[in-house]
């Protein structure tokens, strides 16, 4: 009798791969991103609050800020969309901005493909909206562990969803008065975060050609081009510098 | 909590966009014809995305971020434990500044 579940077995023994483990979607893959999620969201709340006051100091109101925080959740060009928030708003440059700074979740997006693609359409498309820059790494950091629940794009996306339309609200209405996050230091929580989760993508010294290049480059770029474009031409650059350099990627 | 028109445009038009860029990846990838090489290239996205995140916002902190994010990937590498990594990351970080 042919079992179901053989041909990703074989596939799992053949090939320590991210691209073999099977995919599921579970209530206890949500919870292991909300436990992951919520120290992050924390960390976050002070973004959250700095937003809502200079969203107010920019002239949006309360209901714009919660809808904003609410339907765009995306902090990098929430901040930069208000440097552009002054009437007439100009829609296209705000718009083309946003589209911009945001172009890294292609490439985060394009990472978790293979292991996506094996969801029914709906929950595919309700994890990706929850993709941030923090749920898709916690996501390959769960991923590289061999757990296979996509549902923690969920868990922990949803978690720093409502911090931050939460906060981004208590920060308006707050107004002014809020310690800088940058004055405190506590702002390095996310670079170490990251850091933590570059390491872990760590495979021995082959590695370093495609991390050296994509850090480079990301410096060069964030140094010479406007905000946004850093990420993107950086990994693509390291990425394709680890391909022809014979890095498998596993 | 009044809305005004044009800002509702604008934020529309920017949940639009963002919603593009989650969604546009998985469904571009799609539509490439699948191959081994492309499976790699897909691979080493993750580690590469991370180095051009951690790279300017370490040297953004100075060189007491740049030591601090040393130590955080260097206790990662040994010990895989992701938070505690990072709480000695910002630790280190929070410490080195906070010395006289």
């Amino acid at each position: 009798m042919e079992s179901p579940t053989s041909a990703p077995r074989l596939a799992a023994t053949r090939s320590a791969s991210v691209d073999s483990v099977p995919t599921v979607f579970t209530l206890g893959g949500a919870m292991a991103g909300v436990r992951l999620g919520l120290p992050i969201a924390l960390a976050g709340s002070v973004d959250g609050l700095v937003y809502g006051s200079l969203a107010r100091h920019a002239g949006l109101g309360l209901g714009e800020v919660i809808l904003a925080s609410g339907t765009v959740y995306a902090g990098a060009a929430q901040f930069i969309a208000l440097n552009l928030w002054s009437a007439p708003l100009p829609l296209a440059t705000i718009v083309l901005t946003t589209f911009v700074v945001n172009a890294r979740h292609l490439l985060m997006g394009a990472s978790l493909q293979s292991w996506l693609a094996r969801l029914p359409s709906t929950r595919r498309f309700t994890a990706l909206l929850f993709l941030t820059d923090e749920s898709w790494a916690v996501a390959e950091h769960e991923r590289a562990a061999g757990r296979a629940d996509a549902a923690v794009l969920v868990g922990c996306g949803g978690v720093l969803y409502l911090f931050w339309v939460v906060t981004t609200a208590v920060g308006h209405l707050l107004g002014g008065a809020l310690p800088s996050p940058h004055s405190t230091g506590l702002d390095f929580a996310f670079v170490a975060l990251f850091a933590a989760l570059l390491a872990n993508t760590w495979n021995g010294p082959r590695r370093l050609p495609a991390w050296l290049v994509a850090g480079g480059i990301a410096l060069a770029a964030a140094r010479w081009l406007p905000g946004g474009w850093h990420i993107l031409i950086g990994a693509i650059a390291g990425s394709l510098v680890g391909l022809l350099g014979g890095d498998d990627g596993n | 909590m009044g809305i005004d028109p044009r800002s509702l445009l604008a934020i529309m038009g920017m949940a639009m966009a963002t919603v593009a860029t989650r969604l546009g990846g998985p469904w571009l990838v799609a539509r490439l014809p699948p191959s081994p090489r492309l499976a790699r290239w897909l691979r080493l996205l993750p580690g590469t995305i991370l180095a051009a995140i951690v790279a300017p916002a370490a040297l953004d902190s100075g060189a007491f971020g740049v030591a601090a994010a040393v130590v955080t990937i260097v206790v990662m590498i040994r010990t895989g434990r992701l938070l505690i990594a990072a709480a000695l990351g910002l630790v280190v970080y929070l410490v080195l500044n906070a010395l006289p």
